[in-house]
């Protein structure tokens, strides 16, 4: 059994560092605050976004061999997840309308007929299982991206707002020419560059995206510089660096988990744009939605590849808005209530 | 003045929502005001004056609600008023001052089109009508060049200045009744002067009646004609200026009054109200003073007592007065809070053993090998304050400031260069002697901030020398400076601002050890922690606590256990009271003087409340625009100030004896910016006894009696002139006789 892919290490590190999180969250009044509040403003958002995490888990970790593919001789050699074990056994030749007992084009007999909810596609493939497969996806691009991101946006920023002058101009600087570039044909060029790997194209969409936050963790760092318990760490002789550590940047904590949750968003979004372009991560619904361009033009049109990526698609980024906002509002100082 | 009440409150309840139910923050209030007089509304913080005053124009911020009560107001129930005729009232009938003159005014509207609005609101009047009748306001304000300020935007006008123009707004359509709320708490007391002088002379011009909230009995005495003191929510006295300031009979007025540095003796300890007052959530059964009140009895804290008559004009909620067979206290013993009343964690907890006798612990170690270091002989606390002043050896100037300079460029244009520089300190000397407290005086923009903080070499001073030890620590490298950075120490003003929420208590009072490698393990360091937190007053197991579960003055103790965690030989406290409410205060400043007494500690008093100073500093010195304009020990500069700042700065302090009533204005005008200072003696312009060399020469510090004094007046032939010696009489006359010191 061959579990040790590369794509199976990186997902077995965001798990553990989302774990750590966690526990790291536990033990703080603050999180724990935030999550009680959370599951009382937001509990059908919050379950939406546990349900798509499920999903991506049930695809995360693939092995090969086991459970017979029915037939299937490609199939049986590939690394598969449980998803697929789940889903084994259940392709088609060509396309068939949803719950149909016939194939689309042709009308023959569907080897398992009324057995694809949300019918298949060009390949035979079940359209539920490639819109499940989806999550994973667009969980590992908002995830990965912002790991990357936001430590370097952190780093930089952090550094401009707390040493000024010369740093703050440098940092400055090359926020300035990337928040001038054209984001999109930005990205395009680094794809092209990097290659079509999944870590690629997260490394282009976290260059594109570390800017704005480093520019409010930038402004954060500077009014945190003047707080008296900064002066007062100062004045015992503490060290800069553990200043930064122990003062300045659990302070932005708030800040990030915000800017994570809100960030998200717009990098899956940014990722359909690309797979628009042919440039995007292997089995995302961007990819499925391009797909379905040559499909909606053919008669009768073949809407169900598009209908489940779009509606997955928005579902998920709506709750994740929803849960970002309340979070938002949450952790705002102005509107904590905190007991003087 | 017409008997009928123009304002009746009655039995006014307004609740906010807390996790046990609605919370009464103003609990069944009832008062009465009558045209043109002036009520004081006088409590600390969190004792529900602001929400009253916001309850009568039923303006009370979301989700709290008036739940009870009616407020008559000429005749109608302004409860039951539908809100169009409401909003008719508010400002026309009834208006409003608050205390942030900062953040009342809009900031991207001029000031001539904010009054016209206020104006235009109730008065239909053409366009070019109104401007005048603006511009009419501003200058019965008493603002300089009114037809000019019209035009001015906010951000260009000073704090008292902004004052003015709230008031010029609030009495434009000459209401019958002004609310002010602290409307000079966040002013200089030259300003506060300037205003409380404005505010008598409108009430007396326009015949407004005037509630005055505010936690500053200096004020109070100033202004109102009566007082009604409040305690969480209820009032517990209400009565004629005279009557509660001179013969207070509620405890808790009778506290307050105590606790105030400015009446008290030199030397002594002051009076505390023990513990702290409860939080909303926690409020007791019966009356809520109970647990701190030495006369409480179980009666107490079961019933909520009624109000008692006195007088005609003299009332008292308070069992004790009620009933003639109270038991008394014995003398010196004093009641610690009860365990049972408050909640199992928060602010309201008992704050550990601070009854005003002293924490009765049992000394440490520590504590014995540092006071077998210090002078022998001496006692632990200051009973009679003279005995421990006289012990205090004069000791060697352990810190000396000459010539410090702290400038900050004004950067502008594309290339940001320095066009200019705000002189925040020019030229300032101190000297602090070991193991006594001298005050560096002034008011907001003078500098003196930025002189503790260049001392600590937290600001980048400019020029100048600050000897420690012999050392000059300004020309120090960062590394070299390290070792020093023990024994200087700080405390800040915003208990709130000085701790990083995300730290324990624990941990925050570490800090310095780590980096300083006191303790040579976590469990050492530990153990120190707790010993300081006791020191300081705070319950040990309470260290494991985040900052907001303490209250303000639990904060600040747990500031200084930071402070002297690393042993430091000299602590400068920078405005370390002035955010606390008064009997939070007088805990403080014990603390710090018993501090004193143990420690062997020096402190640089860096403060604008003059109350305070004359109760803690040894020597004062007086800073105006970055200069040390007098110097000289404490009872000289009360008693013969000679510098004619110095002078105002006196004069403007409203005093809390009723028999006295002289806060008065001598000095006209607003502070000039650091950024230009006025050329020859920066105190020239506003001066009243300027003379033609003023404005060319600048005066040097010339030696005057036991100090210094920054004034071309002290070069001339001293005290013996028969013109001094008036001045000085004069002074002292309007100062009245002042209060008997200890014998120092």
């Amino acid at each position: 059994m061959q579990l040790w892919s590369a794509s199976n290490l990186v997902v077995a590190g965001l798990l553990l560092a989302g774990l750590t999180l966690l526990l790291i969250g536990r033990r703080h009044r603050l999180w724990r605050e935030v999550l009680v509040q959370l599951r009382r403003r937001r509990p059908l958002a919050l379950l939406v976004v546990a349900g798509y995490v499920t999903v991506a888990l049930l695809d995360s970790v693939r092995w090969v061999g086991g459970v017979d593919a029915g037939g299937d001789v490609v199939a049986q050699h590939e690394a598969r997840s449980v998803l697929d074990r789940l889903f084994a056994g259940r392709r088609e030749r060509s396309y068939s309308a949803p719950l149909a007992d016939r194939e689309f084009y042709g009308h023959a007999p569907l080897r398992h007929p009324g057995g694809h909810l949300l019918g298949t596609d060009i390949l035979g493939r079940d359209v539920l299982l490639l819109t499940l497969k989806g999550a994973r996806v667009a969980l590992l691009i908002g995830g990965l991206t912002s790991l990357i991101a936001i430590p370097l946006a952190l780093l930089f920023g952090v550094s401009a707002g707390y040493w000024g002058r010369r740093i703050d101009d440098g940092v400055f600087f090359v926020m300035s020419t990337l928040a001038s570039m054209p984001t999109l044909l930005l990205l395009i060029a680094l794809v092209m560059v990097l290659g079509r790997s999944t870590v690629a194209v997260c490394l282009a969409l976290a260059v594109t995206s570390w800017v704005g936050f480093c520019r409010l963790a930038r402004g954060e760092t500077f009014k945190l510089r003047e707080m008296d318990y900064v002066q007062a760490a100062r004045a015992l002789g503490v060290s800069d660096l553990r200043i930064l550590l122990r003062h300045i940047v659990p302070n932005l904590m708030h800040l990030v988990v915000i800017t994570f949750v809100l960030m998200f968003s717009g990098l899956v979004l940014s990722e359909a744009i690309l797979s628009w372009l042919g440039l995007g991560i292997e089995g995302s619904w961007g990819q499925m939605i391009d797909q379905a361009r040559d499909e909606l033009s053919r008669d009768p049109a073949i809407w169900w590849n598009l209908a489940a990526a779009g509606v997955a698609l928005f579902t998920l980024l709506l709750a994740v808005n929803f849960v970002g906002d309340a979070v938002r509002d949450i952790l705002d100082p102005r509107t904590r209530r905190e007991p003087t | 003045m017409s008997p009928t009440p123009m304002l009746q409150i009655e039995s006014l309840t307004t609740t906010f929502p807390g996790e046990r139910g609605p919370v009464p923050v103003v609990d069944d209030l009832s008062l009465t005001l009558t045209r043109g007089e002036v009520l004081a509304l006088v409590g600390e913080s969190g004792c529900g004056k602001s929400v009253t005053a916001l309850s009568i124009l039923r303006l009370v911020p979301r989700p709290g609600r008036i739940e009870r009560g009616r407020v008559l107001f000429g005749g109608r129930d302004l409860r039951t008023l539908p809100v169009a005729q409401m909003r008719a009232v508010r400002g026309a009938e009834i208006a409003m001052i608050f205390q942030e003159p900062m953040t009342s005014l809009n900031p991207v509207l001029g000031v001539g089109a904010q009054v016209v609005e206020a104006i235009a609101l109730h008065q239909p009047l053409p366009r070019q009508a109104a401007w005048q009748h603006a511009q009419q306001l501003l200058a019965l304000t008493g603002i300089p060049d009114p037809v000019g300020r019209m035009r001015n935007y906010p951000h260009q006008l000073s704090g008292g200045m902004k004052q003015r123009v709230m008031i010029a707004m609030a009495i434009a359509t000459r209401p019958a009744l002004l609310i002010a709320d602290e409307p000079t708490t966040a002013l200089d007391v030259t300003i506060q002067a300037q205003i409380l002088e404005l505010l008598r002379e409108l009430r007396q011009q326009l015949g407004t009646a005037v509630l005055l909230i505010t936690h500053d009995l200096g004020v109070v005495n100033e202004l109102a004609d009566r007082v009604a003191v409040m305690y969480a929510g209820r009032m517990v006295e209400l009565g004629s200026r005279e009557q509660v300031l001179s013969e207070p009979r509620h405890p808790y007025t009778q506290g307050l009054l105590r606790a105030m540095p400015a009446r008290a003796r030199r030397g002594q300890r002051l009076t505390e109200i023990p513990g702290v007052v409860p939080a909303p959530q926690h409020w007791p059964a019966g009356c809520r003073f109970a647990t701190r009140c030495p006369l409480a009895q179980a009666l107490c804290h079961e019933v909520v007592p009624a109000t008692t008559a006195l007088s005609p004009t003299h009332e008292v909620a308070c069992h004790a007065v009620a009933r003639a067979d109270w038991p008394m206290p014995r003398a010196g013993s004093q009641r610690l809070s009860l365990p049972h009343t408050l909640g199992p964690s928060g602010p309201s907890g008992p704050s550990g053993p601070s009854g005003p006798s002293g924490p009765s612990r049992s000394p440490s170690s520590v504590q014995q090998a540092e006071r077998g270091a210090a002078s022998d002989g001496r006692p632990a606390q200051a009973g009679a304050g003279s005995a421990a002043a006289l012990g205090r050896e004069a000791g060697a100037p352990l810190l000396r400031v000459e010539e410090l300079r702290t400038w900050f460029p004004i950067r502008s244009g594309t290339l940001q260069r320095s066009v200019g520089w705000i002189k925040a300190v020019d030229g300032v000397d101190l000297i602090c002697p070991a193991g006594r407290t001298v005050a560096l005086v002034g008011e907001s923009g003078c500098g003196k901030t930025t002189v503790g903080r260049s001392i600590l070499g937290l600001e980048r001073a400019r020029a100048g020398r600050v000897y420690f030890d012999g050392v000059d620590l300004l020309a120090l490298s960062p590394r070299q400076l390290l070792p020093y950075r023990r024994a200087l120490q700080i405390v800040f003003q915003d208990p709130m601002a000085s701790l990083d929420p995300r730290m324990r208590a624990r941990d925050i009072v570490a800090e310095g050890m780590i980096s300083f490698r006191i303790g040579a393990n976590d469990r050492e360091r530990t153990e120190r922690v707790a010993e300081l937190m006791r020191r300081v007053q705070l319950d040990p197991d309470q260290m494991g606590r985040y900052p907001h579960e303490f209250s303000g003055g639990q904060r600040q103790r747990l500031c200084i256990a930071r402070a002297l965690a690393v042993g430091p030989r000299l602590l400068i406290c920078d405005e370390a009271t002035s955010a606390l409410d008064v009997s939070i205060q007088a805990q403080i400043l014990n603390l710090l003087r018993q501090l004193q007494d143990e420690l062997q500690l020096s402190f640089l008093f860096i403060t604008h409340d003059l109350g305070v100073v004359r109760y803690l500093a040894d020597r004062i010195a007086v800073m105006y625009l970055g200069q040390v304009v007098e110097e000289g020990s404490t009872e000289r500069i009360f008693e013969a100030p000679q510098h004619p700042y110095t002078r105002a700065l006196l004069a403007a302090i409203p005093a809390t004896d009723p028999a006295r009533r002289q806060a008065r204005a001598r000095v006209r005008g607003d502070v000039p910016s650091p950024a230009r200072p006025p050329p020859g003696c920066r105190f020239h312009p506003r001066c009243s006894e300027a003379q033609a060399r003023c404005p060319i020469e600048q005066p040097p510090l010339f030696p005057w009696a036991d100090g210094r004094s920054r004034c071309f007046l002290a070069a001339q032939p001293p005290s013996g002139g028969p013109a001094a010696d008036q001045q000085a009489r004069s002074t002292a006359d309007e100062r009245g006789s002042a209060p008997a010191r200890g014998d120092s």
